[in-house]
């Protein structure tokens, strides 16, 4: 593949088995379009919100809105619990490159605990963000209203944090198909009949991982922060 | 793979620390800045973003690693986010939405 950048244009595009000429294999590149539609989607999403929001005369304040922690009562501590589930996550993506770096190194037993703990920190995320929500409907912020601005405003809030929860839900249990799979051997057949990249699936799902991520982080930035 | 360069374990480290820090001073930005300067923090917050998708696209999810026409295919098409973003922005601001909704 190192020498496919000596290859003329008319050889990258002229089709053949084993040309790539984006450089990468169908499945990665496949895996990647479907990420761009998909961020297309949320951007839809995320930019009517900006567009409500922008036209709106009042608003919610997320730090009045985002003030409560498990355990902690009445405790006003305003985005720390958002700050703790985008940690969780990014420490989950961390750990999902962990993992597909060591499916490079055919490394079985690395990439099981690697997978373990996304998987872990991925259902952490989705607990905490079930409590945010249980606890904001008990407070009153429900799709019907809210106590702190106008009611679009939890209509938006559950609308954009739900998809990207179902998104985080689909990417846990594509990791832990992925995780039977390394269990059950898949890849280390694949490693036995030479394959050239055997630990390619734990790769495509980490892409998604990724970008279940990188979409938090722009929720997290514009419902949260702005 | 020629590609990979040097993309190990450490390497993963410290590209986690790095977006961990970025997070903290995005925290630091909300709570000591001041509500007259709101402008100013929402630009620090989307620049901080961006710096983190950044981040987390070139290193966690490779991209940096690929070919470049491949890069382009991924790149390019945010153009059309970006025009959607500035033009429903705009239109936020002089339509009156507010008289048709609640």
């Amino acid at each position: 593949m190192a020498n496919q950048a000596a290859v003329s244009n008319q050889n990258l595009w002229g089709g053949g088995e084993d040309v790539k000429p984006l450089g990468a294999s169908y499945g990665k590149v496949m895996m990647w379009f479907f990420i761009v539609s998909d961020a297309f989607t949320f951007s839809g999403l995320l930019i009517s919100y900006a567009l409500l929001r922008v036209g709106s005369p009042k608003w919610a304040n997320p730090e009045e809105v985002f003030h409560a922690f498990p355990f902690m009562g009445d405790a006003h501590l305003p985005l720390v619990f958002v700050g703790l589930m985008t940690f969780i996550l990014i420490f989950s993506s961390v750990t999902m490159v962990l993992a597909v770096e060591a499916g490079h190194r055919n490394s079985k037993k690395e990439v099981i605990k690697y997978m373990i703990m996304t998987i872990l920190g991925g259902i952490a995320f989705l607990s905490c963000q079930a409590w945010e929500w249980t606890h904001l409907i008990h407070g009153g912020t429900t799709i019907y209203g809210n106590p702190h601005g106008p009611a679009v405003f939890g209509q938006l809030f559950f609308a954009i944090t739900g998809f990207h929860g179902a998104h985080v839900t689909s990417g846990v249990i594509l990791n832990i198909i992925v995780l039977i799979l390394v269990f059950n051997g898949y890849f280390d057949r694949r490693v036995q009949a030479g394959e050239h990249d055997p630990y390619e699936l734990v790769e495509k799902v980490g892409l998604y991982w990724h970008f279940v991520d990188l979409v938090w982080v722009f929720v997290f930035t514009f419902f949260y922060l702005v | 793979m020629a590609q990979d360069a040097k993309f190990g374990k450490k390497e993963i480290w410290q590209v986690f620390i790095f977006l961990s820090v970025v997070t903290v001073i995005e925290f630091i930005i909300a709570f000591t800045m001041g509500e007259n300067v709101k402008t100013i923090k929402n630009i620090l917050f989307v620049v901080l973003t961006i710096v983190k998708a950044y981040g987390i696209m070139a290193y966690f999810m490779h991209l940096k690693f690929e070919f470049s026409n491949f890069k382009m295919t991924i790149i390019i098409p945010f153009a059309f986010v970006l025009l959607l973003l500035i033009a429903l922005i705009y239109e936020g601001t002089t339509l009156n939405l507010w008289t048709f909704l609640k």
